[in-house]
């Protein structure tokens, strides 16, 4: 059934505002990025106006920027797999517990987001500095002789952006538990399996589509984190959205910087869309009771 | 195969008695019922039995041995579960392979056992399918396939065909009792639908409240209720107050009526003078000579038969189905010809 003109209208108008804001602010900043990395660099504007492939070209020769992007592409992956396997315990608990308790377990998981990024930050800081009370436990126990850095390494900053993702990861996979109707587990404790063998042969594959869900959105977060780096990396921890900031503010080379956070785009892109991809079967078999 | 021993079963919810000693033999190979309204206990008793709950007291032995301390795996009974329960990412091969798999059961073993019991059940060509790609009635013979292939001990089955329309729980029916007869299994059936009950089972036991009222045959139940709640949940009913004139032979009195006397059957044991109901079906009422005299106070047409209510004495009212071609008018008097067989005494809560 088509929508007669009057409609269609007035569905138009109803959406207008919405298309307005993605064009505005993203849209038209995305096609200027795009044409930025194609412009010669210019020292009095953004860019010059001549077009080039030239910026391309620097990127692909100069290694140093492919290793700070596999670098980064490296920590993402970690930090998603770390954050997988602590949340996938919580989600499983919070999809269990009973009524009264389950605001509380919620509150706690969700607890990372209620505190600001740059509080958050200076908190971890502040726990992790020379005199700080980790140093000073580690030397109470005996079990370093001098205070230790801890602060400027990239296990660091990788703990710091588990922790305030975890969320980000719990809360689909809880949702896709919850949808698994209880009698599977009956059935599948009837026919004979274990609670193991039921955990990873009905749990396990079921949750798949919240599992999904939770490993792109935290990857996506955590290749694009820029604060969190940048304070508690320092000048140890180099991934690239520091180096894109770096090229835009410090060098004011608009041009290179776009390249660079156009391949920043394009790599995240392919990654989710591979990750996808290789999973799509897994999630349409476990698409829970919708009909086809 | 095996024979099920429970006893003093007792299950609460949070302080909501959901079963209260429950006692309950099934035979070897027989099939048993549990009939009973939403919350008498019935599902509480099957899930108790299953592993999926833990009673507070009671014991369940199947062949003499104890299972209380057994988990639902452990068990080895097959369940069927009313929204069927398959494995939505599993293939129908791979949802009735399950048990299989779970017992180590050698691969070419578990291909041969599932495509007799796929054939079994008619679905042998579905095999490769997806469950959500089934029909409600499909879906419902691979959670049987799946239940059975495994050769359980017994087979408990929860309300399996409360989810389909009433032509393919009729074709159902006759799946599970043969099915059930074929491979001479233990089985125990939660149902409200008392059709169902009686069609399907060798013993019934309407369940009241947590407790079992009365187990029996379908017949028993039926003709021979223990009290008014097992003759209004097993059918069609009207109940007149009766009292006991004399008995006329074992299980046989004869009663009178504010319509009149009449000849019934009773438990054991009463006297002259008792006051009792006596259950009427309408299907064993018809117009004659001698027997309970009415009026006729209502009546509508179906094809097949006329559905009357006739008034007795003053104040009670007994339903009856007349043949199509009988014409009487309303307010007309009738004579109704009770089949001694299928009148029956019950106690009468009212008069004791």
């Amino acid at each position: 059934m088509t929508p007669s003109p009057a409609r269609r209208w007035r569905l138009a108008i109803l959406g207008a505002p919405a298309l307005f804001l993605l064009v505005v602010f993203f849209v038209l900043p995305y096609g200027e990025i795009v044409m930025m990395s194609f412009r010669t660099a210019s020292s009095s504007a953004p860019y010059g106006d001549g077009l080039t492939l030239a910026n391309y070209a620097r990127m692909f020769a100069d290694g140093h920027y492919l290793g700070i992007l596999g670098e980064t592409v490296l920590v993402g992956t970690s930090i998603t797999a770390i954050c997988l396997l602590i949340s996938f315990p919580i989600a499983l608990h919070l999809s269990s517990v009973g009524d009264r308790w389950h605001t509380l377990f919620y509150a706690c998981v969700v607890s990372p987001l209620l505190v600001g990024v740059l509080v958050r930050n200076f908190g971890w800081m502040i726990i992790l500095s020379f005199n700080g009370p980790i140093n000073q436990i580690l030397l109470a126990l005996g079990l370093i002789e001098r205070p230790v850095r801890l602060l400027f390494t990239v296990e660091v900053v990788v703990l710091a952006l588990v922790h305030v993702f975890i969320p980000f990861m719990v809360l689909p996979i809880t949702t896709a538990l919850r949808n698994i109707p209880p009698s599977l587990y009956e059935a599948s404790r009837s026919l004979g399996a274990g609670r193991f063998s039921t955990f990873w042969r009905v749990t396990l594959p079921l949750s798949f589509p919240g599992v999904q869900s939770g490993v792109i959105l935290v990857f996506v977060l955590a290749i694009s984190a820029y604060v969190t780096p940048v304070l508690l990396g320092g000048q140890f921890v180099v991934l690239m959205p520091t180096v894109i900031v770096q090229q835009l503010i410090a060098a004011f080379a608009w041009p290179f910087g776009a390249v660079l956070a156009m391949i920043l785009t394009l790599s995240t892109l392919s990654c989710v869309l591979v990750f996808a991809f290789a999973t799509r079967g897994l999630v349409r078999r476990a698409a829970i009771g919708r009909q086809p | 195969m095996a024979q099920i021993e429970i006893t003093g079963l007792r299950k609460a919810y949070n302080g909501a008695v959901a079963i209260d000693g429950v006692d309950l033999n099934v035979a070897t190979g027989s099939f048993v019922t549990l009939l009973g309204p939403s919350g008498c206990g019935k599902t509480t008793t099957l899930r108790c039995l299953a592993g999926f709950i833990t009673p507070e007291a009671g014991r369940i032995r199947v062949d003499g041995r104890d299972i209380m301390g057994l988990g639902p795996e452990a068990r080895d009974f097959g369940v069927v579960f009313q929204n069927y329960a398959l494995f939505p990412h599993l293939s129908v091969f791979d949802n009735v392979a399950y048990g299989l798999q779970a017992r180590k059961v050698a691969k070419a073993e578990i291909r041969t056992r599932v495509d007799e019991v796929l054939g079994l059940v008619q679905l042998g060509h579905l095999k490769d399918r997806l469950p959500r790609a089934l029909s409600g009635g499909q879906q419902q013979r691979v959670a049987l396939a799946r239940a059975l292939v495994i050769r359980p001990q017994a087979l408990l089955l929860d309300e399996p065909l409360a989810n389909l329309d009433a032509k393919l729980r009729f074709e159902m029916r006759w799946l599970i009792r043969d099915l059930q007869r074929k491979a001479r299994i233990t089985a125990l059936y939660v149902t409200h639908d008392q059709a169902e009950a009686m069609a399907l089972s060798d013993q019934v036991a309407v369940m009241k409240q947590g407790r079992i009222a009365q187990l029996g045959s379908p017949r028993d139940i039926y003709q021979r209720p223990r009290e008014r709640y097992v003759a209004e949940f097993t059918g069609e009913a009207s109940y007149l107050r009766a009292t006991v004139m004399a008995p006329v032979g074992p299980g046989r009195y004869r009663v009178t009526t504010a319509g009149g006397e009449v000849e019934c059957g009773g438990p054991d044991g009463l006297t002259t003078g008792d006051r009792r109901l006596l259950l009427l079906r309408p299907e064993s009422l018809q117009p004659g000579q001698a027997g309970i005299k009415a009026t006729l106070q209502g009546r509508f047409f179906v094809g097949a038969a006329q559905h009357c209510e006739v008034r007795v004495g003053t104040d009670e009212v007994v339903k009856l189905y007349l043949p199509p071609q009988v014409e009487l008018a309303e307010g007309a008097a009738i004579t109704l010809a009770a089949d001694a067989e299928a009148a029956w005494l019950l106690p009468d809560e009212a008069a004791s």
